[in-house]
């Protein structure tokens, strides 16, 4: 209940914020994301009608963009590059020994909370290829040890 | 054939369409200038009303010069152009997408859901066999809903749907989620269609061309044996519609393009018409049984037998009538009265006020209008000399202000309503007056949610403003108006500063409403119940006329004053003088000269005297001076205020005799029941709200032994010495044209042909005027009057033993008492139960959870239903809709009237509210 009420005047103080922007959606919906890693369900009718939109229109625009989630992610996100140069350069081998070592498949949490994986379509590496990212941090040329390290070393942290 | 007149008066520009030379006006796509030159291109996406979207690329033409083909749907002609829609590369193209698009049909073959796919229409006449490609994974049937079945299977995502939901109705519930190959139409947050917002206006479903969306029950495969042009029984909107007939049922409806409409309708007028089918329908006359006496409760129908016995017509009817003669003849003329229907035709209430007139011999005669528009009525005759709207509710395209007050029109008026909508979209300002904040408010500039009853203080603290700041337009006041200066002396009261503490909104918001309203360039005011119903309904008329007279905003389009009428032929029952002081043509039955001319016309002697109003004549039942009643089509047992009094004086009439469809409440009461015809069974016309009046034609016939009502009204007459002979509905017409000047010029034959005209029409041949009032008033002075009001309070008042205030209205899904929609299973499945809503704070307070047992009691009665929580109810009210025979809001209601109009307050009383009660049992 609390969680839920201070989710909603979160929500509610980004929207009126950013309301009277031009194009304020996409705008708000980035922050609501980045201060609450999702975009929860209730946060929609709020939004529509702040901006005098129809709550299939918030939704419409949600679920054309993949970064933005509606389930709350894990402690931790991966985001693995599937584009072409990527690809070329073996990652999906990369992706196959990722989701076996954290026993997940895409848009999955692992159980104890701190990872959750999710595809990306070029992350403009190229040059440095495969890539991957976890919150802010971009790696190159990831192979399946550098992987595991990078995860020992976060899991470790979290 | 034209397809699209709004261009015609537009500059040609030809252009070569597959070789033959054509034009097109300007502004038409080639598609549409293709159709008028009766060449038809392949489309899907496009439909005639809707913006075109060039999406599904069926249409697609080739154009010389031009690397690429083109959209003929979005693309317009430029002079000298060349054209091929039937190019082998154009041609080529059209059918790949059709064939693209069959491929993700189920199984590839053809609809299953309708037999008028287009998709399927278009890919026989192509020629396009079965689809080479693979079909799709397909989604679930969405059969939630109890009026629409989705079946997203068949869909094409050509987003008719939610152009249709979005622009045209502009209900907002359709969408368009996720992207590529997932795409979909979404309600809501991807929400079944039972459980989203959707308010079932249907405007989807006629837009969907392959039966995605359809209406419940595969209705959509069976083949019609015909189709009857008509129109729409509930409100006085009066979309015309297309009735789809099989085996003397109605299978489904269509919009149709009528002026009030325009392909348009709403949940009861496209999915509402299934209560004629019910099984409850009365079917055979029905006589009391000697010696089972009246009581006061609602008859419960399993105790129908033994309270009633079955008849024929003929003893039925004869035993209708002695006992009204014996009353008559015994008591005297007044001790009858007569109820009519404003849900009948014109041609109905004119015989009904004349039986009265002529057969009982006094003016006791009424009808609902009594008890909805009565003192506006009161209001526009005083003050303009006419009870008539000025401009048409489609006047608000041209508006630059709109006021709407006292009215919920998405859900009174829905139709009108998009209108209003589409209005504010392109720019027109809404300022929004109400208690209840309510679903317009989204489109609106300005929303004044001011204390109930507080009307009269707030219009007076506008036109205060508009004097103070010199905003009034003196020329027009000079020239048509009179009693300005009574006026301006009166309004020094009444600054914004003074009255708004009373009303409850800001002095800078009032200023800033009057300066809107009285400087824009056209300024319409719509009003409905929230004005009229109350002990100074008349007076907050008055003001709103004041408002229009004192800036001249009124006599020209987009300007006006518009009384939204309830029912569908509301304004037409009283146009015909089913109303105890005017006969046909609001002619005063106290006026000597009038009374000459219809004892002329009737041959027959007639009562100078007005006769009582609805709620007068229950006082005058236990009052005894009002003995025995002929009620037809009406239900005071469940309309009338404060009912445990009028029940008592129903079951106390010596004589009552009841005409309709069901076993009503009223019903119960009675010593005869006449089975009659619904609106679907007959054929007569009927006046909307913007005095239109309208062809309605029999699509089916009447159940068992069930009568049409002109003929029950006929025999009724003939047996009370009246000599009758009218053949039809025409016969009835012809008579009112001459009693009529308003609509002396309308023909029969003229009807038939066009479907619907506006009066004023006096000559033959005459266009019909829908804006009136363009060059002053038809009052004795040819003038408009100031007549000023002074604010008062509700007769009764919130004290510390009730301290809430009791508001009733309508729903959506629902019809006044419910007597046609809590019939209808599809209408009835929406919202099946009685509900009070109530702000979630004020729910909070009375420890009361949304969906739990609330109890609302006055001084005069009490009800329990389903609490309902909505932000939209001002803080310290409840509302409800009073069609709930199991908790029936009149029970609570006060029977206070107002002094010049005898319309009840239902709209203001004190109750008190606790948790818990449960609803009486529901009576069918």
């Amino acid at each position: 209940m609390t969680e839920t009420v201070s989710t909603q005047s979160t929500v509610k103080e980004i929207t009126r914020a950013l309301k009277h922007k031009p194009g304020a959606l996409l705008p708000i919906l980035h922050d609501i994301q980045h201060a609450l890693g999702y975009i929860p369900a209730d946060s929609i009718p709020v939004i529509a009608s702040e901006l005098q939109l129809s709550r299939a229109e918030v939704h419409g625009v949600i679920s054309f963009y993949h970064y933005f989630r509606e389930t709350p992610p894990g402690k931790q996100t991966i985001h693995l590059c599937r584009a072409e140069s990527c690809q070329a350069m073996g990652s999906k081998k990369l992706e196959e020994h990722v989701k076996a070592k954290l026993s997940i498949d895409y848009h999955e949490t692992t159980p104890d909370g701190k990872f959750s994986l999710e595809p990306v379509y070029c992350l403009g590496m190229c040059s440095c290829s495969p890539s991957m990212q976890i919150g802010n941090d971009v790696y190159g040329r990831v192979s399946n040890e550098s992987f595991d390290s990078v995860i020992d070393e976060r899991e470790a942290l979290s | 054939m034209a397809a699209n007149p709004e261009f015609m008066n537009q500059p040609q520009i030809g252009f070569k369409l597959d070789g033959e030379e054509v034009f097109a006006f300007e502004g038409e796509t080639i598609l549409q200038a293709a159709k008028r030159h009766g060449k038809e291109i392949p489309h899907l996406c496009y439909s005639d009303n809707l913006r075109p979207d060039g999406n599904c690329r069926a249409c697609v033409v080739e154009i010389e010069g031009e690397r690429v083909l083109a959209p003929s749907c979005c693309r317009k002609p430029s002079e000298g152009m060349n054209i091929k829609a039937e190019s082998e590369r154009a041609v080529r193209s059209q059918k790949l997408v059709l064939e693209l698009l069959k491929s993700d049909m189920p199984k590839q073959s053809q609809s299953p859901y309708t037999l008028k796919s287009e998709l399927d229409f278009w890919a026989e006449k192509m020629d396009v066999g079965t689809p080479r490609f693979k079909g799709r994974s397909q989604p679930q049937a969405d059969l939630s809903h109890p009026a629409i079945s989705v079946n997203l299977d068949a869909c094409i995502q050509c987003t008719r749907c939610l152009r249709a939901c979005r622009e045209e109705q502009m209900n907002d519930v359709i969408g368009y989620a996720n992207r590529g190959s997932h795409s979909e139409i979404v309600f809501d947050i991807a929400d079944p269609m039972g459980a989203s917002s959707c308010v079932a206006c249907g405007e989807c479903v006629q837009a969907c061309p392959t039966g995605a969306l359809m209406p419940a029950g595969n209705v959509g495969l069976q083949e019609a044996d015909k189709t009857v042009d008509s129109t729409c029984p509930y409100c006085g909107v009066g979309c015309l519609i297309k009735y789809h007939v099989k085996d003397n049922k109605i299978l489904y409806t269509e919009g149709r393009d009528g002026y009030t409409n325009h392909f348009r309708l709403c949940v009861k007028g496209r999915y509402g018409f299934n209560y004629i089918h019910n099984p409850l329908r009365l079917t055979k006359p029905l006589i009391r049984r000697e010696g089972v006496p009246k009581s006061t409760e609602l008859l419960d129908p399993n105790d129908l037998d033994k309270e009633f016995r079955e008849a024929t017509w003929e003893e039925a009817l004869d035993f209708a009538a002695n006992g009204l003669k014996k009353i008559r003849d015994e008591k005297g003329k007044k001790a009858l009265a007569g109820l009519g229907s404003a849900k009948g035709s014109n041609e109905e209430a004119y015989l009904f006020q004349k039986l009265v007139r002529i057969g009982f011999g006094s003016n006791n005669v009424d009808h609902c209008t009594r008890l909805c528009h009565a003192s506006s009525v009161v209001a526009l005759l005083e003050c303009l000399g006419s009870g008539a709207v000025s401009n048409p509710v489609s006047d608000v395209a041209q508006a630059e202000v709109i006021i709407i007050i006292g009215s919920n029109p998405t859900v009174n008026h829905p139709v009108g309503a998009t209108f209003m909508k589409n209005a504010a979209k392109r720019g027109t300002k809404i300022i929004l007056m109400d208690p209840n904040r309510t679903a317009i408010a989204k489109y609106a500039s300005h929303v004044l949610q001011f204390r109930p009853d507080t009307d009269v203080a707030l219009l007076n603290g506008i036109m205060h403003t508009i004097l103070a700041e010199n905003l009034q337009n003196d020329a027009y006041i000079k020239q048509y108006t009179e009693g300005f200066d009574q006026m301006r002396t009166h309004l020094r009261n009444y600054s914004p500063e003074k009255v708004a503490p009373i009303c409850g909104i800001d002095a800078e918001t009032i200023k800033e409403v009057a300066r809107l309203y009285a400087t824009s360039k056209g300024s319409m005011i719509l009003w409905g119940m929230g004005v009229s119903q109350h002990i100074h309904g008349t007076d907050n008329a008055r003001c709103l006329i004041a408002l229009a007279l004192m800036t001249g905003q009124i006599g020209r389009p987009g300007t006006g004053l518009h009384p939204l009428r309830g029912q569908n032929n509301v304004q037409g029952a009283s146009d015909v003088g089913l109303i105890p002081m005017v006969y046909p043509d609001y002619e005063s039955v106290e006026d000597p000269k009038f009374r000459a001319k219809y004892e002329k016309l009737w041959n027959t002697e007639l009562d100078p005297k007005r006769g009582l109003t609805t709620v007068e004549m229950i006082h005058a039942i236990l009052d005894g001076e009002v003995f025995g009643m002929y009620i037809e089509g009406e239900n005071p047992a469940m309309s009338d205020p404060n009912q445990n009094h009028a029940r008592k004086a129903l079951a106390s009439l010596e004589h009552l005799v009841v005409q309709d469809i069901f076993l009503t409440e009223t019903a119960g009461f009675a010593d005869v029941i006449l089975p009659a015809s619904a609106f679907y069974e007959k054929t007569g016309t009927f006046s909307n709200t913007d005095r239109r009046v309208q062809m309605g034609r029999q699509a089916v016939n009447p159940p068992g032994e069930a009568k049409q009502d002109l003929w029950i009204i006929q025999e009724i007459a003939k047996r009370l010495g009246c000599d009758w002979n009218y053949q039809g509905p025409e016969d009835v017409f012809n008579e009112m044209r001459q009693a009529m000047t308003s609509i002396a010029g309308m023909t029969w034959e003229r009807l038939e042909n066009e479907d619907s005209l506006t009066y004023p029409l006096e000559n033959v041949g005459d266009p019909g005027q829908p804006i009136i009032f363009t060059d002053g008033f038809p009052t004795a002075t040819g003038r408009g009057r100031f007549v000023p009001a002074d604010f008062i309070h509700a007769d009764e008042l919130p004290d510390n033993e009730y301290p809430l205030i009791f508001i009733t209205g309508r729903q959506l899904e629902h019809w006044h008492t419910g007597s046609m929609t809590r019939h209808s299973p599809t209408l009835d499945a929406i919202e099946p139960d009685p509900v009070v809503s109530l702000h979630p704070l004020d729910l909070e307070k009375l420890g009361v959870e949304p969906g739990g047992f609330i109890t609302v009691e006055s001084r005069r009665g009490k009800l329990s239903a389903y609490a309902r929580a909505e932000l939209g109810i001002q803080k310290g009210t409840l509302f409800m809709a009073f069609c709930y025979n199991e908790a029936s809001s009149n029970l609570v209601t006060n029977d206070a009237l107002d002094p010049a109009a005898k319309i009840p307050e239902f709209k203001f009383c004190a109750v008190k509210a606790y948790a818990g009660g449960t609803p009486d049992q529901r009576i069918n």
